[in-house]
């Protein structure tokens, strides 16, 4: 791939962020400009900018990884991420708006009138926050590093920088107008090569991604081994080597490797014949060849059923959680405009996701080796280059690396301004624009300390993780603080913390290897099944027993948070409980 | 008061019991072997392809555009009461 290009076009789209940041500066002068765009935002301004927003690398990079490595059944994280949307919509959009909160732990106290639930909310924002925001970065790192060479550190400080500065010196307002662009930028950088790329498939008589089978290469292809990593073999094969094999140094020469595990050494070129199977990687467990034709998650998971609805419902249930999103609907003007702005948002991110399965498909039969590598969150970004070459496909790979970086840009953004909004609020002394850039600095430093010393997660898994926590912590606090009277402050702060903490502490068993198999580690690691209904129960049963506890205040809370806003316009509050039937 | 929340909460079930019903099932019934023996296809993969890439999408929008309009029409039919009392 050409450098240049790509440097040029991660350039052209630091230096637009970068300025139309400086355009809201100019116009961004109050503290509600800075935190909410003084509610002034048109829906389709906002839809864009939500959009622009929640498509992370994790959609744009990731789920062609995963559709590439582990076939159809992965498509179900996209369309996750979308249902997250329409669950959103239809249980907390409008009254998100009306309770007239800035952040999510704005809405806690609003609605149980408890500073301690408050401060408990505000550390899951930020922790949340946290978590998305690690493989934006550590994501960034990966492609700069790809496109160019340079250290993987790099393109996480990058994005870091860029991302600190734009939000520090605009907020909300400037933030909206970047990622309204940005959107676009990403649709169209995923849309085009995508059209150019189908042509060239069907130039070459549109082979088929073979599903059901082991990949295969398609020519002499050359792969180099970054990190060592073990291969299985079901069958004999001859490569030629240069490095090492099985401890053995090799130096141009064919070898021809029994079935059986190999350990090839870190730099080790392997030179695979036309047809030749792509090695499994050895230690993944992944299933037989078949595995490929099963729409269900993750092909590694021995109850493939139970881990796909895991999946679903973090991903149905997490993204009303997910801090970035939540504050979005606050730049509504008002409940109806939220709610119309969500439609808008379904739609745009609808259309996107039409788009990564096509690169997974494409990447599957042309690119194959990304799975040997462990580079498959790549196969976006090197298949111009793989299928049309020349300078047509560095431009569309140039295209590319541009759509990515605006996807690392934009979600970092969006949750940085969160979880810098909650810092400011709850954490530092003061309120007002100086320590709110203070806390964007904070907000941005602890999560790039970590993905400098952290090894790297496949992007859309440790995007994964924030989901089902979120599911299992906000979703129950929502809902029901939202439809439900009987809420109390003690049964908040049960529901919390249990249902996260059983969340958290299940992925983070299985990131360290814990359970090694069976039962016991699905559930671990597709903790949502249970710890959602785990977290509404504690909220439900912890609030049935204090119910002494309820909130003064919580009928005329309600009011607030279903009422349109004309009728409370006309009439105070006071449509109270009598006005039935 | 109790009457508008009531309405608003019964159109997000019936919309998630759609979502549920139309999205929800899908990995039931590709775990369901016989679906696809029964049928002439070849394989289940097309099928997941077309559904789980492309069909999804449109289903849930059209779910949204129930919901938004319907979610609507309770409000301004319960300002309608309101007005009227």
């Amino acid at each position: 791939m050409n450098q240049a290009y790509a440097v040029a076009a991660v350039t052209a789209v630091v230096l637009a962020t970068v300025l139309i940041g400086a355009l809201g500066l100019r116009i961004s002068r109050t503290t509600s400009d800075f935190y909410v765009a003084s509610r002034s935002v048109k829906p389709g301004l906002n839809a864009a900018a939500i959009s622009g927003e929640y498509l992370s690398a994790a959609s744009f990079l990731g789920v062609a990884g995963l559709v590439l490595l582990q076939g159809p059944e992965m498509l179900w994280y996209p369309v996750g991420y979308t249902a997250g949307y329409l669950v959103l919509l239809v249980l907390v959009a409008a009254p998100l708006r009306r309770s007239g909160a800035y952040t999510l732990s704005d809405f806690a106290e609003a609605r149980l009138e408890s500073p301690q639930v408050r401060r408990l909310a505000s550390l899951f924002v930020v922790g949340i926050g946290w978590l998305y925001l690690l493989p934006q970065l550590q994501g960034a790192g990966l492609t700069l590093e790809i496109l160019t060479g340079a250290p993987d550190w790099v393109g996480g400080l990058v994005v870091a920088l860029v991302v600190t500065g734009a939000v520090a010196a605009g907020g909300m307002r400037s933030i909206t107008f970047v990622q309204a662009f940005q959107y676009w930028l990403k649709l169209t950088a995923l849309l085009v090569p995508a059209l150019f790329l189908t042509v060239a498939w069907l130039g070459d008589d549109a082979p088929r991604a073979r599903f059901a089978e082991p990949a295969t290469f398609r020519e002499h292809t050359v792969v180099t081994v970054d990190d060592t990593v073990r291969i299985d073999l079901d069958r004999p094969l001859r490569v030629t080597v240069t490095g090492t094999v099985d401890d053995r140094r090799h130096d141009r020469e064919p070898v021809a490797l029994d079935a059986g595990v190999h350990r090839i050494g870190a730099g080790t070129s392997l030179a695979f014949p036309a047809h030749a199977r792509v090695p499994e990687k050895a230690g993944t467990d992944r299933a037989g060849a078949s595995s490929w034709s099963q729409p269900l998650a993750s092909s590694r998971e021995e109850h493939p059923l139970y881990a796909t609805y895991g999946l679903i419902l973090a991903t149905f249930l997490g993204t009303m959680g997910l801090p970035h999103v939540a504050v979005r609907f606050y730049t509504s003007p008002n409940g109806t405009a939220a709610r119309r702005t969500t439609l808008v948002v379904l739609g745009l991110i609808g259309a996107f996701y039409l788009l990564p399965p096509v690169y997974g498909a494409l990447g599957r039969i042309y690119a194959p080796e990304l799975s040997l590598t462990g580079e498959a969150d790549a196969a976006v970004l090197v298949l111009p280059d793989r299928m049309i070459g020349g300078v047509g496909g560095d431009l569309l790979g140039a295209l590319l690396a541009g759509g990515a970086f605006a996807a690392f840009l934009s979600t970092a953004s969006g949750l940085t301004m969160s979880v810098a909004g909650v810092l400011s609020q709850d954490v530092l002394p003061s309120r007002g624009v100086r320590p709110f850039r203070l806390a964007t600095v904070l907000a941005m430093a602890v999560p790039l300390g970590l993905s400098i010393v952290t090894a790297n997660v496949p992007v859309a898994d440790a995007v994964g993780l924030a989901f089902a926590v979120s599911a299992s912590s906000f979703c129950p606090l929502l809902v029901l603080g939202i439809w439900w009277r009987g809420l109390t402050p003690p049964g908040a702060v049960a529901g919390l913390v249990v249902g996260g903490g059983a969340a958290l502490t299940a992925v983070m068993a299985t990131r360290a290897g814990l359970p090694a198999g069976g039962w016991s580690h699905s559930l671990l690691a597709w903790p949502a099944v249970w710890s959602v209904p785990l977290g509404f129960l504690t909220m439900v049963l912890v609030s049935l027993a204090t119910p002494h506890r309820v909130p003064s205040t919580t009928a005329a809370t309600l009011a607030r948070l279903h009422l349109p806003e004309d009728l409370i316009a006309r009439d105070g509050t006071g449509v109270g409980g009598g006005a039935g039937r | 008061m109790r009457s508008l929340m009531r309405s608003q909460l019964r159109a997000a079930m019936v919309s998630l019991g759609a979502l549920a019903l139309l999205v929800g099932s899908l990995p039931l019934l590709f775990s369901l072997p016989e679906v696809f023996t029964a049928s002439d296809l070849p394989s289940p993969a097309p099928f997941v392809w077309a559904a789980l890439g492309v069909a999804v999408y449109p289903v849930m929008w059209l779910i949204a555009r129930w919901y938004v309009r319907r979610a609507e029409r309770n409000e301004r039919a319960f300002g309608k009461l309101v007005e009227g009392r």
